[in-house]
């Protein structure tokens, strides 16, 4: 090995683990490593910049905008008061509305925004029943990440993973939803036995959720009228943007002027709510990569993986699915994407159909269940259990999690060898 | 009130007063739990004291842990009663495990705010400052080893400053009987 590719391995490996440790903020880790890259000439400073991906930028920017102006109406609170009472205080039934609710919405807007509007109304709903939140918690984790991979903006793989691959917002809608809703079903359905013990309720207790009032929960009526209109058009763009010819970036940042535009927010406020870290923890992932890719060890472990698995796609395909499960329940899942995007570039370069993408993308998202801090909607939720004076510990975590993981991987691993291998 | 020469003007003399003389002037008694009470049990207390609008929370060993201004306990109280008020405003991280404490409360040490107090032989003047930079209206006195005295609040230290100025009048309770009707 040369001194650079050494080099270039220490500065990607130290950064790792500091964001796996946390031993340092993940933005200022990635931000270190990528510019560490260019000082110290393991890539030119145009390469880095040229890696740096604006699709992805960009329509996370979009949407933390449209999330940001939506969160601030109130709707989530008004789905969610209303679905509680529709499940009439009967506890399944409550588990059930509020996990469809939370997957719905964690495929349209990130999956922090949505656990953060449904986590609290979770815990009131459980105060009231004098119940355990815990079932509800987790069922809205476990729906969050598998809500989340069902679309191109579900969940920031899929964004990586869409841009590095021109895979449309329609390709994700066709590939990965009817998978995501499949496992979310059975989910569902193991539910009722996974948590028999806790889903049990006084009757007396039922009362008090029916007189909530969902409509007090809408904060700004004329606010969520313009903003469910813009939504609604700027969730068509995508499904046309191929057509229009405009990357989902474009689509997301039109959508998101728009909508400052007819809210009548000051920019300030509204760009105020972007979550800049997590931007820039993008810019530095992208020019850590970039780093990466020019020393060669990209090339490596994509000729690793042939070599193990023989260039058969469907052996290729199952590894990348399962390798990415275990490890993005282990590690962020964004930089794990990032790093292995040109390794799949490599091995999937002359490949007909897009299997090796779907498999990664499926094993990131669902990975994610498997522990605590497998996503960022787990830590989210966990931290507002901790508080509520009900803690999910790591173990207690896994004890659901890593079956409810392995389930959805072994139904995902029929899919992909029904869809796209037999 | 503290003896001064000539120059003295109304606000050193307010300054200067000692809280044990400012709260000689209305004797305003504290409310005391402990850190272990339910939040019925705070309320009870609360209410048979309602003049007192910042509770002093104390540990097994009577020394101050704590202090609960009436407002949080109004909200804690309320968030049950008119819960679309409180769930209707979360709409970032900060709020959201803001309300996951508060929604898990049981007891007062849940709820109740790092200590703030102020010694008899302190001012107005430090009781104002600490008043001023906690946003509480009053503060539990309290002796050196942290055990609650008495409570001061903020009408007391108006009360210091009314004095001061020789305004006394201004304390003596109206005859409504006699009192003119303001013109039309």
């Amino acid at each position: 090995m040369t001194l650079p590719v050494l080099v270039g391995l220490a500065i990607f490996i130290g950064t790792y683990a500091l964001i796996a440790t946390e031993r340092m903020h993940k933005t200022l880790a990635a931000m270190a490593g990528g510019v560490a890259m260019v000082l110290l000439g393991i890539v030119s400073q145009e390469q880095a910049f040229a890696e740096i991906d604006f699709n992805v930028i960009f329509l996370l920017t979009g949407m933390m905008i449209l999330a940001g102006i939506i969160r601030k109406t109130g709707v989530f609170g008004w789905v969610a008061v209303r679905a509680a009472r529709f499940a009439g205080g009967e506890p399944y039934r409550i588990l059930v509305v509020l996990s469809l609710i939370t997957a719905i919405a964690s495929a349209v807007l990130d999956n922090v925004t949505t656990v953060v509007l449904v986590g609290p109304i979770t815990l009131f709903l459980a105060a009231q029943l004098s119940m355990n939140p815990f079932p509800f918690l987790m069922s809205e984790i476990m729906a969050s990440n598998i809500g989340g991979a069902s679309t191109l903006i579900g969940d920031p793989p899929n964004l990586l993973i869409g841009s590095a691959a021109s895979l449309d917002f329609t390709s994700f809608l066709l590939n990965l939803t009817p998978l995501a809703a499949l496992i979310l079903a059975v989910y569902l359905l193991a539910a009722r036995w996974l948590y028999r013990d806790l889903l049990v309720v006084d009757p007396e207790r039922r009362a008090g959720l029916l007189e909530l009032n969902e409509r007090d929960m809408i904060t700004h009526p004329a606010l969520l009228r313009r903003s469910l209109v813009v939504l609604g058009l700027t969730l068509v763009g995508f499904l046309v943007h191929g057509f229009l010819h405009l990357e989902p970036a474009t689509v997301a940042l039109t959508g998101a002027v728009a909508l400052m535009l007819v809210a009548r927010e000051s920019p300030d406020d509204v760009l105020r709510d972007v979550e800049w870290p997590t931007l820039f923890f993008f810019i530095g992932l992208f020019m850590l990569i970039a780093g990466v890719i020019e020393i060669g060890v990209i090339e490596a472990v994509a000729g690793f993986i042939a070599d193990v698995t023989g260039g058969a796609l469907a052996a290729t395909s199952f590894l990348l699915l399962w390798v990415s499960g275990v490890l993005s329940g282990i590690i962020d899942n964004i930089p794990y994407t990032a790093t292995m995007i040109p390794v799949v570039q490599q091995l999937s370069d002359g490949q007909q159909h897009d299997v090796l993408w779907w498999s990664l993308a499926i094993g990131a998202d669902l990975g994610g269940n498997a522990t605590i801090i497998g996503a960022s909607a787990n830590v989210i939720l966990a931290g507002m259990a901790a508080r509520e004076g009900h803690p999910i510990t790591f173990g207690r975590f896994l004890r659901y999690g890593l079956p409810v993981t392995f389930g959805s991987m072994l139904i995902a691993t029929v899919y992909v060898w029904l869809r796209y291998l037999l | 009130m503290t003896d001064g020469d000539q120059r003295q003007t109304p606000e050193s003399i307010t300054q200067a007063t000692t809280i044990e003389e400012a709260d000689r002037i209305l004797e305003m008694r504290p409310v005391v739990v402990r850190a272990s009470a339910s939040l019925a049990e705070v309320a009870e207390r609360a209410v048979d004291n309602p003049g007192c609008r910042l509770i002093a929370v104390v540990g097994d060993d009577d020394r101050l842990v704590g202090v609960l201004p009436t407002h949080a306990l109004v909200n804690e109280v309320f968030q049950k009663i008119v819960p679309e008020e409180f769930l209707g405003e979360i709409t970032d991280l900060e709020a959201a495990l803001d309300y996951a404490s508060r929604i898990g409360a049981r007891t007062a040490a849940d709820i109740m705010s790092p200590p703030v107090s102020v010694h008899s032989d302190e001012t107005v003047r430090t009781a104002f400052e600490r008043m001023h930079v906690s946003s509480y209206q009053g503060l539990p006195i309290t002796d050196r080893e942290e055990h609650v005295l008495g409570y001061v609040d903020q009408l007391e230290l108006l009360v210091v400053w009314v004095h001061a100025t020789g305004r006394e009048g201004l304390l003596q309770p109206t005859d409504r009987s006699t009192a003119q009707e303001p013109e039309a």
